[in-house]
């Protein structure tokens, strides 16, 4: 009987853990134009653009999870509750999804390069070899296409792909001519593939494409029988790392997560051609979809820990107003009850956004302090709030 | 009936306004009157163009009660972010102008009478309608011809879809010369005859050769913006203006230096700093190796050998020989080489004058390699329309088009529009002449030297028909008006780029109904290719001009580019993605495009893709001619003095002498004021109440005069004269200017209309009307430094 309750009881945890689990963005820049039009735009700026009240977005490193993001936009919200005192703004009102739209764009930030230099390129191009097999026109000794011939406006996308799409026959003619795999670093790929822009002269392939969908990316990793051999999270094959693990790796700009996987190139198209599936061919779209799949691994957040959100909501004060364990605050009676039935931590966060003023009035004149959490604080917090509370 | 005092008062008060409206109280009977007095009413506010001048400005309308009451600045639209011109708040007038033609209108009485009957729709598209078919039937269709003035997107394409299915080769540009940037220099070295962008806000030094940049630039809030911004807007770089001209403009006034010069002396001066450059080794050699052509000697595919421009320019322009010419001291000549060859980005604008004067400023930034460079010149990708579907040209369509263009139109003439040699045709019959001349946005009895050129030939033509809105000079001698709605009550595109180089497209849509009987000039087009039939329905199978553009606008969601217009955060957002290969645009689908862009005023792509070279050189060598090898093949015959190397070089040409110097003793510069664009504007009395700002002129056509001239010459200030020249007389009020040079007169454009209604008939003088005919073989533009003029007491 015993045994039986564990079991039903790991059954509704796991439901409910998967019901409220957070799920991958499908377009996170849909994000960009909240930030415009709920005025964040007023205080923040993005590389230069915007306001100067808050920090530049474009200089600020979001590499969090999304509620250790809300933790750290909540534990600067005295702050930025003066700034916009001083800018006479009116707080903007945010839904659950509006923050989760708001929050993945901010994460995404990263994933957009700056251009590279072409004369770094340059050196480049020559320093790792490419120039052995890449003429700036014409053909190479094998046949491998010039400069001149590869497609213009071309896109790091487009080059991940091709990368990935002819590597093995790239590898086959570095064997044959006793080259070594050249490895990239930091931008050095961007800057290479400025000088192949800047060289190329073949046909105008279509300037841009969309920023990749994690949440198709997701199905591109497992169609294209990555997942066979890498698991994300324990979910997976168990042949090479689980990515899960160092998600935070890829939280890179897209020309550094494509080096990371040009640099692996060898070894996982060697492992690969000896499986079933051989070595899986990618369009543009599915390689945006599967490098921002990678990207975002480390946005999602491991489920919190309600037994430790508790201690957190006693130790930070909340229920000094809201009580815990079906008693009353000792300051007064704010009900959170209605949280249990959130789907989304995120309505939570929103809600805690949208009265954060009055909260922090009330805790000022009440003397408490302004609660800051550490990373996972708030997901251990929020879980607890979430959790079906036992009736007194 | 008792009457009180309060009655008595208001009596009085009514009848006091009844005096003070002099009898003229009909006039302002057609304005709106609320049928509520006080009663609130229905407010929006519609994004639309400034249809202004061809500045582009996005515009909010006020619109009350379906009554448009008031313009701002759109803060959304790239090129004037909710900022005005005078001319942009004066647009209302516009709408509003008491003197518009209100319906269709046919001639009664004899051509320039001004004897007018107001017909029906029906009636006027039928007599055009039977006018084209006939002419159709008899194998005439070459003899139709449009002459077009200075706009910009689809209308365009549909003139020429329309002449293409009609079998007319004979659409000729009638651009009134000062509606735009001067582009024969860029021709002549890039390949390009259309305005390149000058990237002002990040250029560091600037040498402009007599370019009206402060007072009437073709964009003149989208240059002042750049303006405040090359002079505040990077901390610590403040960037330096030298203003070349021989007068001193507004532009003059607030750059660092104004150097006063002879009329049409300032390509000698450009090449006298290019000798100065060229001589000290300051020119980018990287860029000339790798990206010009002629710099140095060059031997063709025959074996001759031709002169570099570099040997040219070292033999023929000592720095003495310049100030000679120019009065422009040695010293200052070597300074400025020096000035602009060191601080880069540095980049020279031009003038108004022959295309080998023009191309003398143009080599300047090709030896500093400031082409296709931040603060240099940029040469924009155009907006991607959507081209029009294909259709079959029936027979006699192909036969017209066979037919050569009434100005020449082969070789130069296929690229460089010449109205004035049309004119010429016309009279002379070679090779043949138009029997059907339709007007549209233009107005060439007004904006061309010598008008009596132009009437002479609209008497050759039997049936002239005009689409203007107002009864302008030319309009007056049409037989049949077609009168367009204003741009505030109809749908055009407006595609057009920023300093930067991006390619903005601005949507105009209707804020108000029509006020009258007007209809929009594509719709007329599109209603008479269906009652001609046959191949037209498939040539322009459109029912109006607003699904042309929902049309060609779908080539811009298939570009995958761009977005609709947003804040300037927005704009760094889109440019970031786009710098790493990524769109995300705020439209899914075309009709969200559609959507949005109404909503916002239009699209653009803010970003300019450097190093496609293509685009930026489109020379027959496809680099930048130092050597015009576009001109050499093109030229059918001399267009400078000689036709040896040195008339494909930059190079400079002393005018010729048009009248005796001691009998007209005086230059003539003709300018421009901001308030008063070309040929537009003239109508609106908010406007002529600023055409002269800096001497608080107004209404009138003022002449400056050097104060120790008009001394000499026993005039006062204030005194009324006469500017006569060999070729005609106007009269002008004197202005003693300290910044008119001693031999030369200032008159400024835009006044002296013989037609356009109550505020502009009869108003002031129009000063082309001293120039002869020493026009520019290739542009057909007047030259600068010929006419000579002299002065005297009314």
């Amino acid at each position: 009987m015993r045994k039986a309750i564990i079991v039903v009881g790991a059954v509704i945890l796991l439901i409910a853990s998967l019901a409220f689990a957070q799920l991958l963005p499908e377009d996170p820049t849909k994000g960009s134009r909240l930030f415009v039009n709920k005025g964040c735009v007023r205080c923040h700026a993005l590389k230069g653009d915007g306001g100067k009240i808050g920090p530049d977005f474009g200089r600020v490193d979001f590499g969090n999870t999304q509620i250790d993001l809300a933790a750290k936009l909540w534990n600067h919200i005295p702050s930025m509750n003066i700034g916009m005192e001083q800018a006479r703004m009116i707080k903007p009102n945010l839904t659950g999804q509006e923050f989760t739209e708001i929050s993945a764009y901010l994460y995404f930030l990263k994933f957009f390069d700056e251009p590279g230099d072409a004369t770094r390129g340059r050196s480049i191009f020559n320093e790792k070899g490419c120039s052995s097999c890449h003429p700036l026109s014409g053909k190479g000794k094998e046949g491998e296409p010039g400069l001149d011939q590869f497609p213009q406006n071309i896109s790091p996308v487009f080059l991940t792909q091709s990368i990935w799409n002819h590597g093995p026959v790239m590898i086959a003619h570095m064997v044959k001519l006793g080259m070594k795999w050249p490895v990239f670093e930091g931008t050095e790929m961007m800057d290479l593939l400025d000088y192949i822009k800047v060289n190329a002269k073949g046909a105008k392939e279509t300037a841009f494409i969309t920023p990749g969908n994690p949440k198709e990316g997701k199905q591109v990793f497992a169609a294209k029988g990555c997942i066979k051999c890498h698991a994300v999270r324990g979910e997976g094959g168990k042949e090479a790392e689980d990515l899960g693990k160092r998600a935070k790796t890829f939280y890179k700009s897209l020309t550094q997560i494509t080096s990371i996987m040009w640099n692996k190139g060898p070894a996982v198209l060697g492992k690969m051609s000896q499986t079933q599936i051989g070595i899986p061919k990618f369009t543009p779209k599915e390689m945006a979809d599967l490098i921002a799949y990678l990207y975002f691994l480390h946005f999602i957040d491991e489920p919190g820990n309600p037994v430790n959100g508790k201690k957190i909501f006693s130790e930070s004060g909340c229920s000094k107003c809201h009580g815990v364990d079906g008693k009353p605050g000792e300051l007064m009676t704010l009900s959170l009850s209605k949280y249990q039935k959130a789907g989304n931590s995120m309505d939570i966060v929103a809600s805690l956004w949208n009265h954060s003023t009055e909260i922090e009035k009330a805790m000022k004149g009440k003397g408490i302090s302004w609660p800051r959490f550490k990373k996972g604080e708030l997901a251990d917090l929020l879980e607890f709030i979430r959790t079906p509370k036992k009736k007194p | 009936m008792k009457i009180n005092r309060r009655d008595f008062l208001k009596m009085g008060g009514g009848a006091g306004a009844a005096v003070a409206l002099g009898g003229g109280f009909w006039k302002w009977s057609q304005f709106p009157v609320a049928e509520k007095p006080n009663a609130p009413g229905v407010e929006k506010w519609i994004p639309t163009i400034c249809g202004q001048c061809m500045g582009g400005c996005g515009i909010l309308v006020r619109v009350i009660d379906g009554w448009a009451v008031n313009i701002a600045g759109n803060p959304l639209h790239p090129v004037n972010r909710g900022t005005l011109c005078p001319k942009g708040i004066a647009g209302l007038q516009g709408l509003y102008d008491p003197d518009r033609i209100r319906t269709p209108l046919k001639r009664i009485g004899k051509r320039g009478e001004g004897q007018w009957q107001p017909i029906s729709w029906v009636e006027a598209l039928q007599m055009v309608t039977s006018s084209l078919k006939e002419l159709r039937k008899n194998g005439e269709s070459y003899q139709l011809m449009v002459l077009g003035g200075k706009y910009r997107g689809l209308m365009r394409s549909l003139w020429e879809r329309f002449l293409e299915a009609f079998g007319s080769p004979n659409y000729i540009d009638n651009q009134f010369q000062w509606e735009g940037t001067p582009t024969e220099g860029l021709f002549l070295t890039q390949g390009i005859y259309s305005t390149p962008a000058y990237d002002l806000e990040n250029v560091q030094y600037l040498l402009s050769f007599g370019s009206e940049l402060l007072e009437s630039y073709w964009s003149p809030v989208q240059v002042l913006r750049a303006y405040g911004y090359f002079r505040r807007g990077k901390p610590g770089q403040r960037g330096k203006l030298v203003q070349i001209e021989p007068r001193l403009s507004i532009t003059g006034i607030k750059a660092d230096e104004w150097i006063p010069i002879q009329p049409g002396a300032e390509g000698i001066l450009a090449l006298g700093i290019a000798h100065m450059i060229i001589k000290e080794g300051l020119y980018k050699k990287d860029f000339a190796s790798n990206h010009t052509f002629g710099f140095e000697g060059w031997t063709d595919e025959n074996g001759k050998e031709h002169l570099g421009f570099k040997e040219f320019i070292l033999s023929e322009y000592e720095p003495n020989v310049v100030s000679k010419k120019t009065g422009v001291p040695v010293d200052t000549v070597i300074r400025l080489a020096r000035e602009f060859a060191t601080n880069q980005p540095s980049l020279a604008i031009g003038y108004r004058d022959r295309p080998f004067h023009q191309m003398a400023v143009s080599v300047l930034n090709g030896l500093t390699g400031s082409i296709d460079t931040t603060g240099g010149i940029l040469i924009p990708r155009n907006v991607p329309y959507q081209a029009f579907p294909p259709f079959k040209k029936d027979t006699i369509a192909q036969k017209g088009l066979d037919k050569e263009r009434i100005d020449g139109g082969k070789g130069l003439r296929r690229v460089i529009h010449q109205p004035y040699l049309f004119a010429q045709n016309v009279l002379s019959g070679r090779p043949y002449k138009p029997k059907a001349l339709f007007l549209y946005y233009t107005n060439p009895l007004f904006s061309n030297p010598k008008p009596d050129l132009f009437s002479k030939a609209f008497a050759e033509i039997p049936f002239i028909v005009s689409f203007s809105p107002y009864m302008d000079d030319s309009t007056h001698f049409a037989d049949l008006v077609l009168p367009d709605h204003t741009p505030l009550e109809r749908w055009q595109d407006d595609p057009l780029f920023l300093n930067n180089g991006f390619p903005v497209l601005g949507i105009r849509q209707p804020v108000v109904e029509p006020l009258y009987q007007t209809k929009a000039t594509g719709d007329v087009l599109l209603t008479i290719a269906k009652l001609l039939g046959g191949e037209f329905r498939t040539a322009l199978p459109w029912n109006d001009f607003k699904e042309v553009m929902a049309y060609g606008f779908k080539g811009i969601f298939e570009a995958k580019r761009g977005d609709v217009f947003g804040l300037q955060f927005e704009e760094a957002w889109t440019r970031l993605l786009q710098r790493g290969g990524w769109w995300a645009p705020s439209y899914k689908t075309t009709e969200e495009l559609w959507k949005l862009i109404q909503e916002r005023g239009g699209w653009w792509d803010p970003l300019y893709d450097f190093g496609e070279w293509e685009r930026i050189f489109q020379t027959p060598s496809k680099k930048f001619e130092f050597y015009a090898q576009g001109l050499k093949r093109l030229a059918s015959s001399p267009l400078s003095k000689s036709n040896g190397d040195p008339s494909f070089l930059p190079h400079w040409e002393e005018p010729k002498k048009m009248s005796d110097e001691k009998l007209y003793p005086l230059h003539l510069h003709i300018f421009k004021t901001m308030a008063v664009t070309g040929s537009r504007n003239a109508n609106q009395p908010w406007l002529s109440e600023n055409f002269g700002p800096h001497l608080l002129e107004r209404w009138i056509t003022w002449v400056e005069i050097n104060p120790h001239t008009a001394k000499e010459l026993g005039i006062s200030e204030g005194d009324w004269v006469w500017v006569e020249s060999t070729f005609g007389k106007i009269q002008a009020k004197a202005r003693l200017y300290q910044g008119a040079m001693p031999d030369v007169v200032n008159i400024p454009f835009g006044l002296g209309h013989a037609s356009g209604g109550r505020w502009a008939k009869d108003l002031g003088a129009n000063p082309y009307h001293l120039l002869g005919d020493d026009l520019d073989p290739l542009t057909g533009n007047p030259i600068q430094r010929s006419p000579r003029v002299k002065i005297y007491k009314a």
